[in-house]
């Protein structure tokens, strides 16, 4: 993994048409803002990992009364 | 049966062999999140419509397949604010309104657990049969929305008591 040290301003170039620039630092968070081209996905690492694992989950689940949980559900509209 | 619609074949794990018309196959052009491999996948309804609950199923591996619904069939007030970023990247406004999804997990050994992923809803484009898991970066709502206790609701306060089946809504 490539590391470099940034100061409040400075930027990184990713692939020349993604912009990552230190906004501000402030004790142990990092304000960053990222100019790169509409169809690329910009997340959070955390968020994106939480999803997946969710996802996972999802998937592996045998299937379920799904009758016996609807009837469970109240309806709400 | 007529020969007129070309059909494909797939297997399932969890409801045996499957045929479906190739034009019902659904792209999902950037996978589902932790899935990217799987492209093609079928909208499945065993009860022909009666149930709240659909399979999104992959037409590719037989293991692969997610419980979705509609979350507005439980969370009327869902809705997702047309300024975050993947749909403006998918540009969702130039395209026929997509019809709304969320994943369902149940977990096996605690079914009352029916939890929804309200952060990471999927799009379905009918028009061009495709759909996308989207992240919604701008908004709070949770991953794990528990179906059967409310978001936040003490799990040992509602749901499955027995004592009052009088209830109604």
């Amino acid at each position: 993994m490539l590391v470099l040290s940034r100061k409040k301003d400075e930027k990184v170039v990713i692939g020349g048409n993604i912009e990552v620039i230190i906004v501000d630092v402030k004790g142990d968070t990092v304000k960053i803002g990222i100019s790169a081209p509409g169809d690329v996905k910009i997340y959070r690492g955390e968020l994106l990992e939480a999803i997946r694992q969710a996802n996972i989950e999802a998937a592996m689940q045998p299937a379920p009364d799904l009758d016996a949980i609807a009837k469970k559900l109240k309806p709400q509209k | 049966m007529t020969e007129t619609q070309p059909t494909i074949r797939f297997k399932s794990s969890r409801f045996g062999d499957l045929e479906i018309p190739e034009e019902k196959i659904i792209r999902v052009p950037e996978g589902i999140i932790g899935f990217q491999e799987f492209k093609r996948y079928a909208l499945l309804d065993p009860t022909g419509g009666e149930s709240l609950f659909l399979w999104l199923h992959c037409v590719d591996d037989p293991d692969l397949a997610f419980i979705i619904a509609d979350p507005l069939a439980f969370v009327p007030g869902y809705r997702i604010d047309s300024s975050e970023p993947d749909i403006d990247r998918l540009s969702v406004a130039r395209k026929p309104a997509p019809a709304l999804f969320v994943i369902v997990t149940v977990p096996p050994d605690d079914p009352d657990r029916i939890n929804a992923n309200l952060i990471a809803p999927l799009l379905f484009f009918e028009s061009e049969n495709s759909l996308y898991q989207i992240i919604l970066e701008n908004a709070d709502w949770p991953l794990r929305y528990f179906l059967l206790e409310g978001e936040g609701s003490d799990p040992n306060a509602t749901g499955c008591d027995p004592a009052s089946p009088g209830e109604v809504l």
